[in-house]
C-alpha cells in the first residue's frame, strides 16, 4: 500500500468519526455531570461533598421504580411489535389510507396522544360516557395498579414507527420471495413463518430495542397516565429534580443514572444476543 | 382475489385504521366543542371557543417557535444521523444491517 493511500484512509477514518464528537460531547458530558451530581460532586451551590447521600435518599424508591419502568416499557414494546408487524402487513398489501394514517400517528406528539388516551380511558372519559358506566364503576385504566393506559399510549405511537421500519426492510423483493416460495410448494402459513417473519426479524429486533429504550426513558406519557406511587424512573427523577429542596438533586441524579444504566445494560445484552444469533444463522451447517 | 381474501383484507384495513385513528378522536372532538359536560355521549354544543382561548394564550407564536425548533433539529440531526449510520453500518459492521 502506498503512503498516499494510507494517508487517504486515515483521513477517511477521521472524517467518519466526526459525527461521534457531538454525541460524545452532549451525551457523554451530560451523563458525566449526572453521575457526578449523584455522588455529590456537583452541588447546585457550595463546596462539593462527595458521598452516597443521594443514593441513600432514593434507595427505597429505586426497586419499585425499576419494576414499574420495566412493566410499562416491556409491555409497550411487545404490543408495539405485534401491532407494528400487523400494520406492516396491511401496508405491504398497499393501502394508501393506512399509510397516511400511519404517517399521521408518527407526526402527533406523544403528549397529545397521551392526552387523547386520557380523554378516552380516564374516569369520566369518552369510553365511560359511551358505555354508560356509572361513577366508580369504570376500571382503573388510568393511574391504576397496572399501567394499562401508559402501555396503550406508548404502543399506539411506537407501532407506527415499527410498521414503517419493517415495511422498509421487507418490501424490496417481498412479492418475488413469496411467489418463489409458493412455486416451491409452500402453503400460506409456511410462507409467513419461513419467508415473511425471517425477513422482518432483523427490523423487528432493532425497532424493539429502540422502543424499549425509548419507553424506559419516556417521561410525559407515564407522568400523565401513570399512578403516583410507585413512579417509573424518569417521573421519579424529574419530580426530585424539580423539588424545592435543593438537596434532592443528587437523589434525582441517582434515579436518572439508574434509568440510564438499565437502558444501556439492556442495549448491550440485546446487541450481544443479536450478534450471537447472526453468527449462528450465518454459520455453515 | 377470492371473496374471502377480499373480506379479510378489508377487515384488516378497517382494524388498522381503527387502531391508528380512534385514539385521536376525543382530542379532536374536544377541540371543536364549546360545551360537553356531565356524562353526555357527544358534545352538547359545537364551536371554536377552545381555539379562540388558545389563540389568546399565544398559540400563533408557540406554533412559529415549534416549527423553527423542529427545522433546526432536523437540519442538524439528519446529516449527523446519516453520517453516523454510514459509520455504524459500513465501517464498523462491514455491511449495512440493522442489528443481527
Amino acid at each position: 500500500m502506498t503512503l498516499g493511500r494510507q494517508e487517504g484512509r486515515q483521513a477517511g477514518t477521521v472524517a467518519d468519526l466526526l459525527p461521534v464528537v457531538p454525541v460524545a460531547v452532549v451525551a457523554g458530558g451530560g451523563m458525566a455531570a449526572v453521575v457526578a451530581t449523584s455522588w455529590g460532586l456537583m452541588p447546585l451551590y457550595g463546596e462539593p461533598t462527595p458521598g452516597a447521600d443521594g443514593w441513600r435518599q432514593v434507595a427505597t424508591d429505586l426497586g419499585p421504580a425499576v419494576r414499574e419502568t420495566l412493566v410499562l416499557s416491556v409491555g409497550a414494546t411487545v404490543l408495539a411489535l405485534g401491532v407494528g408487524l400487523a400494520l406492516a402487513l396491511v401496508l405491504l398489501a398497499g393501502s394508501p389510507l393506512v399509510r397516511a394514517a400511519t404517517l399521521a400517528v408518527l407526526a402527533v406528539p406523544h403528549l397529545v396522544g397521551a392526552t387523547s388516551v386520557l380523554l378516552w380511558l380516564g374516569d369520566g372519559g369518552w369510553g365511560a360516557r359511551l358505555t354508560g358506566a356509572g361513577p366508580g364503576t369504570w376500571p382503573e385504566l388510568v393511574a391504576g395498579p397496572w399501567p394499562v393506559a401508559t402501555v396503550l399510549a406508548l404502543a399506539w405511537k411506537e407501532s407506527a414507527f415499527v410498521a414503517l421500519v419493517v415495511l422498509a426492510a421487507v418490501a424490496p423483493g417481498h412479492r418475488e420471495r413469496m411467489e418463489t416460495a409458493a412455486t416451491l410448494g409452500a402453503r400460506p402459513l409456511q410462507r409467513w413463518t419461513r419467508v415473511l417473519v425471517p425477513s422482518a426479524a432483523p427490523a423487528l429486533a432493532a425497532t424493539g430495542l429502540v422502543v424499549l429504550v425509548y419507553s424506559i426513558g419516556s417521561y410525559e406519557v407515564a407522568w400523565l397516565l401513570g399512578r403516583t406511587s410507585p413512579e417509573p424512573l424518569p417521573v421519579l427523577s424529574f419530580r426530585l429534580f424539580g423539588s424545592i429542596e435543593l438537596v434532592d438533586r443528587p437523589a434525582a441524579a441517582a434515579a436518572a443514572v439508574t434509568g440510564s444504566a438499565l437502558a444501556l445494560g439492556l442495549t448491550l445484552v440485546a446487541v450481544a444476543a443479536g450478534a450471537r444469533v447472526g453468527r449462528t444463522l450465518g454459520a455453515p451447517s | 382475489m377470492s371473496a374471502t381474501a377480499m373480506a379479510v383484507r378489508r377487515s384488516a384495513t378497517g382494524l388498522a385504521l381503527l387502531w391508528l385513528l380512534a385514539p385521536l378522536l376525543p382530542v379532536v372532538l374536544w377541540a371543536v366543542s364549546s360545551r360537553w359536560s356531565g356524562r353526555a355521549r357527544l358534545p352538547q354544543e359545537l364551536g371554536l371557543d377552545g381555539w379562540t382561548a388558545a389563540l389568546d394564550a399565544g398559540l400563533a407564536p408557540a406554533l412559529v417557535r415549534s416549527v423553527l425548533l423542529s427545522l433546526a433539529v432536523a437540519a442538524v440531526a439528519t446529516p449527523l444521523g446519516a453520517w453516523a449510520g454510514r459509520l455504524l453500518g459500513w465501517r464498523i459492521a462491514g455491511r449495512p444491517r440493522l442489528l443481527a
